[in-house]
């Protein structure tokens, strides 16, 4: 007789995995074949990206075309990405520009509500003014989250604040952050890249954090541990690979990330509602099939017919 | 003195044609442009061009005055299907911020771009009502007009703006007088290949209009002035249709809670006009 399967394989298995797709510059029809190739290679879920949330926002025709688009080729949205930028992060800390984007982030929350999407990767901050201190920073964060926050919980969208390597967006700052706004809809994004970057890139010059951290005039917090200490409070996660020097996004095996280890600890991580594949195939010229039969086999799904 | 603002077809041009159209204008006695449905969903899909837009007219010498909120199925407040109204309104609501942004306190609504026959007339007249409902207390907050249009499709008779301006006595809720479709309910009866019965088919007859301007005129905040010859809306410039400017411009002048008046001179796509001759042409009709 065999074993009932434990509980945290069960979790496993319910857990659902799905793909950054990059919608930018394409018409519908290149869209539908996009969407089509992955459905074709057996993903079952794509992002609902900051690209396409910009589609959604600037072309209100998109807002049924898309979706009708995704349900067509057998797909459907699973996480999502607010966009992000100076003008649409939650630290944006200029008075007189706050007020378009808190309206633009309920209007997109509520887009993802829409969608059907109950998960969000938010950036604290990914463009420092640099007039404003970072605690000025910090606080209009504080601020912003202190009004949006109502109305994810109204919509059932958990936000993940994501750890970047960059000023305001350490592991410190996420779980400051997280622990300011006890919420089951405020968590954290975990970016295998990210984190790559602040946990390995301190030997090489080159290295994205020496730049992003010098722009601000302090020094590079590196940081330990990063999927220990976020683990707790995943509910979303950005898979990506890169040697720890660039930002590369690019396919598992190509950089120096531990793989195994990485999903080895997600799956326990007790709140993650999805995992998401942010390569940026585009950008490599990465066949959607190579893409996901690497995510596959890492999950150790190869062999199945369709996940 | 009412300002006098110019309409442009923004989304067929880059960045630097939109700069080269805009240095046109001003070069032509142009001071204003309209923040036009385009230029905000342009906005609204890309977060850098929020602060770049406006300084480019800045750097043309030229501001914003008047708005048109964008206007579609998805857009309008009298979408009657319940489960795509959230986003609707928070779209809006986005949008108004936007226009409160760019320093603009008045802005165009169509209560209905497409009707939708499988829904009844009163339906979405309700569903007007309840996107109202929950947008004036924001506009209040902003200080923005909205400004309900007459156009000549089931929805959007002066009837129609008046019944809803009656309802939500504020005054941040008026009427925006489009010209050109009060000339196509006023004279299309006469006028054969008129294109307003091909918007009531299977609706219901059509209720041409009379009087259109003296009926609004208490109410009218901002306004649509372009030309026609009462078959197509065109939105050519004065002069190229049958409207009788004159005694429409002294009447207008009349309007008691007027902000501005606008050119919805569609210049590129459909009437292919130089920038100089539609400024041109509303500075005869308005000298």
């Amino acid at each position: 007789m065999s074993k009932p399967p434990v509980e945290t394989e069960k979790a496993e298995r319910e857990i659902p995995f799905t793909y950054l797709c990059t919608v930018a510059g394409l018409d519908e029809g290149a869209r539908r074949m996009k969407f089509a190739e992955f459905a074709a290679n057996g993903a079952k879920h794509i992002v609902l990206s900051d690209g396409m949330l910009k589609l959604l926002a600037g072309e209100p025709k998109a807002y049924l075309n898309l979706r009708q688009e995704v349900r067509d080729a057998g797909l459907d949205f699973v996480d999502a990405h607010a966009p992000f930028g100076a003008e649409c992060d939650p630290a944006l800390p200029v008075p007189e520009y706050r007020r378009q984007m808190l309206a633009r982030l309920k209007f997109n929350l509520q887009l993802i509500a829409d969608f059907g999407v109950t998960s969000c990767c938010v950036h604290i901050d990914t463009t420092l003014y640099p007039e404003y201190p970072l605690a000025r920073h910090l606080d209009a964060a504080r601020a912003t989250l202190d009004e949006v926050l109502p109305l994810a919980e109204r919509l059932g969208v958990a936000i993940g604040l994501e750890n970047i390597f960059k000023p305001l967006n350490t592991v410190d700052d996420v779980l400051t952050l997280i622990g300011e706004f006890p919420s089951p809809c405020l968590g954290a994004c975990f970016d295998s890249g990210h984190a790559n970057i602040m946990e390995h890139g301190m030997n090489d010059p080159e290295c994205l954090a020496f730049d992003r951290f010098g722009r601000a005039g302090v020094p590079v917090p590196w940081e330990k541990d990063v999927l220990d200490r976020m683990l707790p409070h995943i509910v979303n996660c950005h898979l990506h690979d890169n040697c720890a020097v660039k930002d590369d996004h690019d396919l598992p095996g190509r950089g120096s990330v531990d793989w195994a280890a990485t999903f080895a600890k997600l799956r326990t991580a007790p709140r993650l509602k999805s995992m998401q594949s942010e390569v940026i195939a585009v950008k490599h010229a990465i066949p959607v099939k190579t893409l996901v039969e690497t995510f596959e086999k890492l999950r150790g799904n190869q062999n199945q017919d369709r996940l | 003195m009412i300002p006098f603002t110019y309409c442009y077809d923004w989304n067929v041009f880059d960045e630097r044609g939109r700069q080269v159209a805009m240095a046109e204008f001003a070069a032509n006695g142009a001071k204003h442009l309209v923040l036009t449905n385009a230029l905000i969903e342009m906005i609204s899909g890309n977060p850098k061009l929020y602060l770049k837009l406006r300084q480019e007219a800045r750097d043309a010498g030229l501001d914003f005055v008047d708005s048109h909120m964008p206007f579609n199925f998805e857009t309008d407040i009298a979408l009657p299907v319940p489960e795509y109204c959230p986003q609707m309104l928070a779209r809006m609501k986005f949008n108004l911020e936007l226009i409160h942004d760019y320093g603009v306190d008045t802005c165009c609504f169509h209560i209905c771009s497409r009707y939708r026959k499988e829904y009844t007339m009163a339906q979405h007249m309700d569903a007007a009502r309840r996107s109202l409902e929950e947008l004036l207390p924001v506009a209040e907050e902003l200080g923005i007009v909205i400004c309900l249009e007459n156009i000549f499709q089931p929805c959007n008779l002066v009837d129609d703006v008046l019944t809803l301006i009656r309802e939500f006595p504020s005054e941040y809720v008026g009427a925006c007088y489009d010209i050109g479709h009060a000339y196509l309910m006023e004279q299309g009866m006469h006028v054969p290949g008129c294109v307003v019965p091909s918007h009531w088919e299977g609706v219901a007859p059509v209720p041409w209009e009379k009087d259109v301007l003296d009926r609004m005129l208490p109410h009218i905040v901002n306004c649509h002035l372009h030309d026609n010859s009462g078959d197509l809306d065109t939105h050519t410039i004065p002069g190229m249709g049958r409207i009788d400017w004159a005694p429409a411009m002294a009447k207008l002048r009349t309007a008691p809670r007027l902000r501005n008046m606008q050119s919805e001179v569609i210049p590129v796509r459909r009437n292919g006009l130089p920038i100089r001759a539609v400024v041109e042409s509303f500075k005869k009709i308005l000298n």
